[in-house]
């Protein structure tokens, strides 16, 4: 290392207004960073404030549009992944980077092989990954395969693989995100460590409490730029929310008026919307769900990643089959053989992934939004009715305030809260009597978050039932009149009313209590 | 819209080229046979754009071609089976074909490379085992099924008076249909631009078809040379010919020198005002495009200049001296032929395209159009023996076809999720298609397409070699689909544009015959053109998807 020791160490990593634009996004804007050696930097902000792309920059993945990037004050160009190893940049990506068929030790030194007369020389790996696992205090055979370690350690053999090229900085891009509490607290440990052995560390994390122990300092980002710098003393919960929304955090979540729905449909005896009784589903065949939700109604289901919510969603869509239980609509019993059926009983489903499953990227805005009512609304069962087409197009780009250039523009090119919207658009032309949603304001803008929001309500107003899954806290809490929470394909609890808060929902997320 | 002028201009500029260079090309003879395996060509082409539209492939084509065209003599001479009884008979085979392929695919979800490579095994293999490798024929006894394929039921000239006044009749109903501010979300400038792009491209359908319909029948009512018989006549050629009459095909060379003259005076100008008015109205965008366009040209002037002379005074045995290489005459000719199709085809190529696609041409350009193609049949007409030349059946055959595929492409639900599967299958299931349903639908309307120019091919050849016959016929059909602007990676894809692929493919191979050039090198030559085309096409995609960004930045 070249810095000299001193009670000002000169910045390890510096990052000078670096820009990177996406067709239709400005990702990043003048953003500033810097980095000291030893250091534990956590990065916060929203879905969508462009930590992720910034990290993808420093890790070579992607290359800046404009802007500098220092190390040891010395200007680097960081052209590939590669390069940003050789400079002592590792990123251990959100879904983790291994190959699960080969074994730990194969991945420790994949690409960068120990040789021996030309052949892979296995004692050599062996020996320095035990030795790389022990740092991280890790204690597995480094010949057991990858596919065969909770997640928790392969992201431990992530941390080894990174300190066996010598890294400087580490990137870390939500960490805990899949992580048990228990996995978790071994992580914070080993990060720890890594402090003191001098190796910086960004961490990227959503979850404010651990940033709060974690970090020696904080930068928030939004919207693409810097939104502030915390130290020490300072990070704290509201600050940093405050920062990351960029307003008064109390005021941001609010339903104009929560629906005591449950009271309502005993008092009118209403039949619910949807009802689902003793459901099995195929990825979490342990367990039975039952619920259901009355119409004009938001249910939120709350849960950590993996406690199977898109996994229910998609079952419930008809994407999976159950294995068993039913499902009722209006009081109906209905087979879901396929998202077909489901269609046909008024459902619609926004995906959590809406580039792959809910938008044709290269279609226009008009195709998206008919290509679920175009053959109800086809003459003679085939021919296009372009004018309900179009009619339904306008409709939908009036009400969700699409912002395009034309009704033909190509969806790609639109900003996620607007694709977002396109996929609404595509049910509403159906006139659903249920709305599934899955992470609906996942990477948008909190402008477009915003009107999301707005929209739920006023479609809960109209009497239609919504659904949805949520992984940020403050979004279940704000919107729903009832959360269910999951853990691990369980149903764990349900809260209503006042009962749905941060504390009572992380405790049976985490499976701490059950009711 | 791009893709296919830009296509469309390979074509022209291959055609015209191969003219300058040997006039034959647009002989009588030439003419017909070019126009009736580019027909044959585009039937299988059609087909397999439907598979490639849904991201997968068909290698199976040229097998299916092969055992239809053994099965359909053997069922008619050998079994006795009626002629309409055997058609019918491979057609079912054909289809089941294409549905085994489809389940294969969709149900127990194997690759479509390897179901239809294993196809392609299998098919030839058993047609040489049923005709123990015997060439089959149908003789002399079935000229009236034959016709089919070698029937000429009427001129070019006939062709397009009926097709100018279809044109019309289309036009004019869908004239009916505009209805104004269909886009009522585009700002004020944008909005008017829609408005006249639209009405002008609705107006446009008419007028071409009213120029083609005159264009068509200019020979009678300038009262010009005597063509081939009344138009009703050669329609009724095809009766007439069953019935042993023979109609004359002889009867007029060339329509006119009026017509020639006329034609080529009023096209060049036109086509310099589209060129000026396109650049003027967006002239930023125009410019690298504009300067490929000079660049090319001058190229193009510069070949025909030096080149032609070459060439044409290149005997085969001669030697030449290049440089420091001493080359042989045929060697020099087949150089200069790569160097002219590859650089001047792949740049002319995408002139029109270009223009298209950085920034859309003017309103006063667009009104040129029906004027473009009007001067443009005219000068086809005066200059070559097209007007005279008989229409082959496989052609009729072809258009009805791609008139048909074209419809349920674009107008019906199906077509529409062909297209919307192909891109991302996924979420058209999230959207309640059946999508296995349509990816079997695609795979039988690609067999049955293949079933159908094997008994073409079988009909026009009339002597089936079972180990051979329709050989690489799906490479060549999967080529010309790719030409016309078919993405592999599915969900793009048009009828138009996949037909004229086809007819690319053909001329390119009958220029490399026409021209004296080896014959071995026309796997060489088709290969490199393809290959510009499609480094063209990345191109292109890159500056059409900037230009969107920006329109997106644009609306916020």
């Amino acid at each position: 290392m070249s810095q000299t020791p001193g009670k000002n160490p000169r910045p390890l990593l510096e990052v000078r207004s670096l820009g990177k634009r996406f067709p239709g996004v400005r990702a990043l804007h003048q953003i500033d960073l810097t980095l000291m050696p030893g250091e534990v930097l956590a990065l916060v902000g929203e879905n969508g404030a462009g930590k992720s792309t910034l990290m993808k920059i420093l890790a070579g993945v992607q290359p800046p549009d404009e802007g500098q990037i220092l190390i040891d004050q010395k200007p680097v160009t960081i052209g590939s992944v590669a390069e940003a190893m050789r400079l002592g940049i590792t990123l251990i990506h959100q879904e983790l980077n291994l190959s699960d068929n080969l074994s730990v030790g194969a991945n420790i030194f994949l690409g960068r092989e120990p040789t021996r007369f030309g052949l892979i020389d296995r004692e050599t790996i062996d020996r320095e990954s035990r030795r790389h696992l022990a740092s991280v205090g890790l204690d597995v055979d480094p010949q057991t395969l990858v596919r065969e370690l909770t997640i928790g350690r392969q992201q431990m053999v992530e941390i080894a693989k990174a300190l066996s090229i010598d890294a400087r900085v580490l990137i870390m891009d939500e960490p805990t995100s899949s992580l048990s509490q228990r996995e978790a607290e071994a992580l914070f440990k080993v990060v720890q460590g890594l402090r003191e052995h001098g190796v910086s560390v960004i961490y990227i994390s959503h979850r404010l409490a651990e940033v709060e122990t974690l970090a020696d300092r904080v930068a928030v980002m939004r919207d693409g730029e810097n939104a502030g710098e915390l130290v020490g003393d300072q990070i704290n919960h509201d600050a940093m929310v405050s920062r990351m929304v960029g307003r008064d955090v109390s005021r941001f979540y609010e339903r104009t008026a929560r629906v005591d729905v449950a009271a309502l449909g005993s008092e009118q005896q209403l039949t619910p919307a949807l009802e689902v009784s003793d459901l099995i589903v195929p990825d979490h065949p342990k367990h039975k769900v039952s619920f259901q939700v009355m119409p004009g109604e938001i249910v939120g289901i709350a849960g950590l990643v993996g406690a199977g919510r898109t996994e229910l969603l998609r079952c419930l869509f008809g994407v999976t089959q159950p294995l068993g239980g039913s499902v009722r609509i209006n009081g109906q019993t209905v087979q879901l053989r396929n998202p077909k059926d489901a269609i046909a009983s008024g459902m619609g489903l926004v995906p959590e992934d809406r580039k792959e499953q809910g938008l044709v990227i290269d279609f226009s805005v008009r195709s998206n939004v008919s290509l679920a009512s175009l053959s109800d609304k086809a003459g003679a069962g085939m021919w296009i009715d372009s004018a309900a087409e179009s009619e339904d197009t306008h409709q939908s780009i009036d009400r969700l305030r699409i912002k395009t250039p034309t009704a033909d523009q190509v969806v790609r090119y639109l900003s996620g809260g607007n694709q977002q919207k396109v996929v609404l658009g595509k049910w509403l032309a159906m006139n659903p009597k249920i709305l599934l949603l899955d992470e609906p304001t996942r990477g948008i803008d909190i402008g477009a978050k915003e009107e999301i929001y707005r929209l739920m309500e006023t479609l809960a107003a109209e009497g239609l039932a919504i659904l949805f899954v949520s992984s940020e806290m403050e979004e279940v809490i704000a919107m729903s009149d009832r959360t269910l929470v999951m853990h691990e394909g369980e149903m764990t609890g349900q809260l209503v009313g006042d009962e749905i808060g941060e504390e009572q929902i992380m405790n049976l997320a985490t499976g701490v209590v059950s009711r | 819209m791009n893709k296919i002028l830009g296509i469309f201009g390979l074509l022209i500029f291959v055609c015209l080229f191969t003219t300058v260079l040997n006039d034959s090309f647009v002989g009588q003879y030439n003419l017909y046979n070019t126009t009736r395996w580019s027909a044959l060509f585009g039937i299988l082409s059609i087909g397999v754009a439907f598979v490639i539209i849904t991201g997968g492939i068909d290698l199976s084509i040229g097998s299916v071609v092969g055992l239809v065209a053994c099965l359909l003599p053997m069922l008619v001479v050998e079994q006795g089976y009626s002629p309409t009884a055997a058609v019918l008979i491979v057609m079912l085979i054909a289809g089941a074909i294409g549905l085994l392929h489809g389940l294969l695919i969709t149900r127990l979800d194997l690759q479509p490379f390897v179901v239809t490579l294993c196809g392609l095994l299998f098919y030839r293999g058993f047609a040489r085992w049923l005709t123990d490798d015997g060439t089959l024929g149908f003789g002399q006894d079935y000229d009236g099924l034959r016709l089919l394929a070698i029937g000429k039921p009427c001129s070019w000239a006939t062709m397009l008076f009926g097709g100018g006044i279809c044109l019309f009749l289309y036009g004019v109903w869908n004239l009916g249909r505009l209805r104004p501010h269909d886009d009522r979300h585009a700002d004020a400038p944008l909005q008017r631009e829609l408005d006249i792009e639209r009405k002008l491209s609705a107006w446009s359908i008419p007028a071409i078809g009213v120029l083609l319909a005159l264009a068509g029948s200019s020979r009678f009512w300038l009262g010009w040379e005597s063509g081939p018989g009344t138009p009703l006549l050669e329609i009724a050629g095809y009766q007439i010919r069953s019935l042993g009459i023979e109609v004359s095909e002889n009867a007029a060379s060339m329509p006119s020198t009026v017509m020639k003259y006329a034609g080529t005076f009023l096209f060049v100008p036109t086509l310099l005002a589209f060129l000026v008015w396109a650049w003027q109205s967006d002239a930023g965008r125009m410019k690298k495009p504009l300067a490929l366009v000079i660049g090319s040209l001058i190229l193009l002037a510069l070949c025909v200049w030096q080149l032609v002379p070459l060439f044409r005074s290149a005997a085969a045995d001669d030697r030449w001296q290049v440089g420091a290489m001493e080359v042989s005459g045929e060697l020099l000719k087949t150089g200069l032929m790569m160097i002219v199709f590859v650089i001047v085809g792949g740049v002319i190529g995408s002139i029109g395209w270009l223009i298209s696609a950085s920034g859309t041409a003017s309103g006063k350009s667009k009104a040129l159009t029906p004027a473009l193609v009007a001067t443009g049949v005219m000068a086809l007409l005066g200059h070559t023996q097209l007007a005279a030349t008989m229409v082959p059946m496989p052609m009729l055959i072809m258009i009805a076809l791609a008139i048909v595929a074209s419809i349920f492409l674009n107008r019906t639900v199906y077509g529409r999720y062909l297209l919307a599967l192909g891109r991302n299958e996924e979420a058209a299931r999230y959207s309640g298609i059946n999508t296995k349903r349509m990816i079997v639908v695609a795979y039988v309307l690609c067999s049955l397409a293949a079933g159908l120019g094997g008994i073409l091919f079988a009909l026009d050849v009339n002597s089936v070699q079972p180990s051979g016959f329709g050989n690489f016929y799906e490479l060549y059909a999967i080529a010309a689909a790719v030409l016309g602007g078919c993405s592999l990676r599915g969900g793009e894809g048009n009828i138009l544009g996949v037909v004229i692929g086809a007819a690319v493919m053909r001329v390119l191979y009958n220029a490399i015959n026409i021209l004296g050039i080896s014959t071995k090198l026309e796997f060489a030559i088709i290969g490199m053109v393809i290959l510009a085309g499609a480094i063209v096409d990345v191109v292109v995609k890159r500056i059409v998807a900037k230009r969107a960004v920006l329109a997106a930045e644009e609306a916020g």
